[in-house]
């Protein structure tokens, strides 16, 4: 390839060098599994958050008269055992899971994001005892902490929120340290600082940019790591309790029924491993697009 | 090596006490407050004869001292649930647990290194993507749903293996009924771990490979299995000791999940039931031990690792 094709090739139309975003979007459209996965994901949100919303939805509507019904006619897919329509407890589950989902990603990115800056920024002591102490939460098994504050503060979405974010921020914090050590001695950092810039400023608007993609990628897994481990709780019976409906729950209930209706058990099981291995493949995509020196890594 | 060893050893112990600080913190916050660790009375006055009884009038440093006192003397006080000390419980179950967790852990690192090398030898072939898919597959299905789905097709459908427990009751107690009750839970927690160990052998190995001495020993004409086998493994090998270590906690996550669709009656299990009863010694003893199982095996694992690798040793 010449060189003025290959400008051509990389320059948009109006002759001026592409964005970094437009960039990323465009490696981001070549990667199918995350394309197809975008797609699913977004119409799992849109009607985890729009059907709710219709006149007439009604996830706790009880049917006595036709209960563990086939799928079929008004329920197309069934009812469970108090007849209550299993479509509507998905959705409804759906947008359960995801905002939990979406919570404790944002505060475990957030705990993460400034713990890891504080470490790489100020090095040193501060450095050395906040990784410390982000090594020894990493060295344990999470799921006993959160069952342990699950045992103190009871169940319910706020807690399960908050035990799945405040003990998944570990990864994060080690990633924005490193692109914070990383980043801080590069020489916009240093112009910014003589030109009298606080500490605070240099790390929001100087720093964060930079750490930005990598920020993005972990919270796209982190979103698919917190819909596993609030679905995992729900089962155990720990997270989300009945009535309100969740992807977990469900499969804690529809196990009871295994040896009749199977097919109870299929449907959520079947809605959780789509949208987290979407949003892996997703994380995986926005991991190539973003940074390609990344991949194969 | 000595202050190696000696600085990994005063990790740990910094490790252990901050999870010991941290469920004494937990406990105190608690609605109610610590009073309702050792009675299940709740009206107010008991509640503050309670108290009093208990030092919790104390300042809370005194408290703490306590405490670790007790926890280091192997006091973890009583189950609310049947009144027996906690770390009898604890002897019972955790055995059962780890049964589970190394067979787990065996088979996960039996698969997934032949996994790991293949995909690093044929890499961009279809056999590394497809390796690839079944990694992501396996790190986002829910073992709890996947257990469901094992249990409806080998239980209920082929009848083939026993949907839970650890041996047939009423049964005779053979090698082989064992063996049968442990296929489904073991696949379980074993799909949870594989994706990690493949993409870690992997990575590793790929690396490896790609090291000048691999070059030479390519270069002076050996055979290409040779070179795999023979020069690059055992340096892929070393940090793959590390992260299978560091893969414990996740073992013992899982078995909680695992214990629970299959009825495996180890500490997993007994973590949810206290949960749910808010069994709060029993939680926290729980909470206290698998950090020390945790820690203490992390410890081996990096005392191993600056063993096997003298260049740890000096950083």
């Amino acid at each position: 390839m010449t060189e003025a094709l290959g400008n051509a090739a990389v320059r948009g139309r109006d002759g001026k060098a592409p964005r970094f975003a437009t960039l990323a979007a465009r490696r981001l459209r070549r990667n199918r599994p995350a394309v197809a996965s975008l797609l699913f994901l977004a119409l799992v949100h849109v009607f985890a958050f729009l059907v709710p919303a219709l006149p007439g939805f009604d996830p706790f509507l009880t049917d006595p008269g036709s209960t563990l019904a086939a799928p079929g006619g008004a329920h197309p897919l069934g009812t469970d055992e108090v007849g209550r329509d299993v479509l509507s407890r998905l959705i409804d589950g759906a947008r359960v899971s995801l905002v939990v989902g979406l919570l404790s990603m944002a505060l475990a990115i957030s705990t993460g994001t400034i713990i890891g800056a504080l470490a790489g920024y100020f090095g040193g002591f501060a450095d050395a005892w906040l990784m410390r102490a982000t090594d020894a939460m990493m060295a344990l098994p999470t799921l006993f902490l959160i069952l342990a504050i699950v045992a103190v503060f009871g169940g319910g979405p706020f807690v399960v929120m908050a035990a799945i974010g405040l003990t998944s921020w570990m990864q994060v914090a080690r990633i924005v340290r490193g692109e914070t050590l990383r980043w801080r001695v590069a020489e916009f950092v240093d112009a910014a600082r003589a030109l009298g810039a606080s500490d605070g400023r240099i790390m929001r608007r100087h720093l964060l940019p930079q750490v930005a993609p990598a920020i993005i990628v972990t919270a796209t897994l982190g979103v698919a790591y917190a819909i596993l481990t609030e679905s995992a709780l729900s089962y155990l019976g720990v997270g989300i309790r009945p009535p309100t409906p969740s992807w977990g729950n469900m499969l804690q209930n529809a196990q009871q029924y295994i040896w009749s209706q199977p097919r109870l058990a299929i449907y959520p099981g079947v809605l959780i491993l789509l949208t987290v291995l979407s949003y892996n493949f997703m994380g995986d995509g926005l991991r190539d697009a973003l940074d390609p020196s990344l991949r194969n890594v | 090596m000595l202050q190696f060893v000696a600085r990994r050893l005063i990790h740990a112990v910094g490790v252990l006490l901050a999870v010991a600080i941290f469920t004494f913190l937990l406990v105190h916050a608690a609605p109610g407050g610590p009073a309702i660790m050792t009675t299940m009375e709740t009206t107010p006055d008991q509640i503050a004869a309670h108290r009093a009884r208990l030092g919790l009038d104390q300042p809370l440093h005194v408290q703490f001292g306590k405490w670790m006192w007790n926890l280091l003397r192997g006091d973890f006080g009583r189950s609310f649930n049947d009144g027996r000390p906690v770390l009898a419980v604890l002897g019972e179950r955790l055995p059962v647990t780890l049964l589970l967790g190394g067979a787990a852990l065996l088979i996960s690192v039996v698969l997934a290194l032949p996994a790991g090398i293949y995909s690093a030898t044929h890499r961009g072939a279809t056999g590394d993507h497809v390796t690839t898919f079944l990694s992501f597959i396996g790190v986002s299905i829910p073992s709890f749903w996947f257990g469901i789905v094992l249990t409806i097709v080998f239980s209920v459908q082929l009848r083939w293996l026993p949907s839970s427990g650890m041996f047939t009751v009423g049964a005779a107690d053979t090698l082989s009924n064992r063996i049968v009750h442990m296929i489904m839970p073991v696949l379980v927690l074993a799909t949870g771990l594989l994706p990690q160990l493949v993409r870690y052998a992997r990575s590793s190995m790929l690396e490896v490979l790609s090291r000048d001495y691999v070059r030479t020993a390519r270069a002076k004409g050996l055979a290409t299995s040779r070179v795999v086998y023979h020069h690059a493994l055992r340096n892929a090998l070393i940090p793959v000791v590390t992260v299978t270590g560091l893969l414990l906690p996740r073992v013992i996550g899982g078995a909680v999940i695992t214990e629970q669709i299959f009825g495996w009656p180890g500490m997993g299990q007994l973590a949810v039931a206290s949960a749910i009863g808010r069994d709060f010694p029993m939680v926290l003893g729980i909470t206290v031990v698998i950090a020390g199982v945790v820690v203490a095996t992390n410890l081996i694992v990096d005392l191993a690792y600056g063993w096997l690798d003298p260049r740890i040793r000096h950083d």
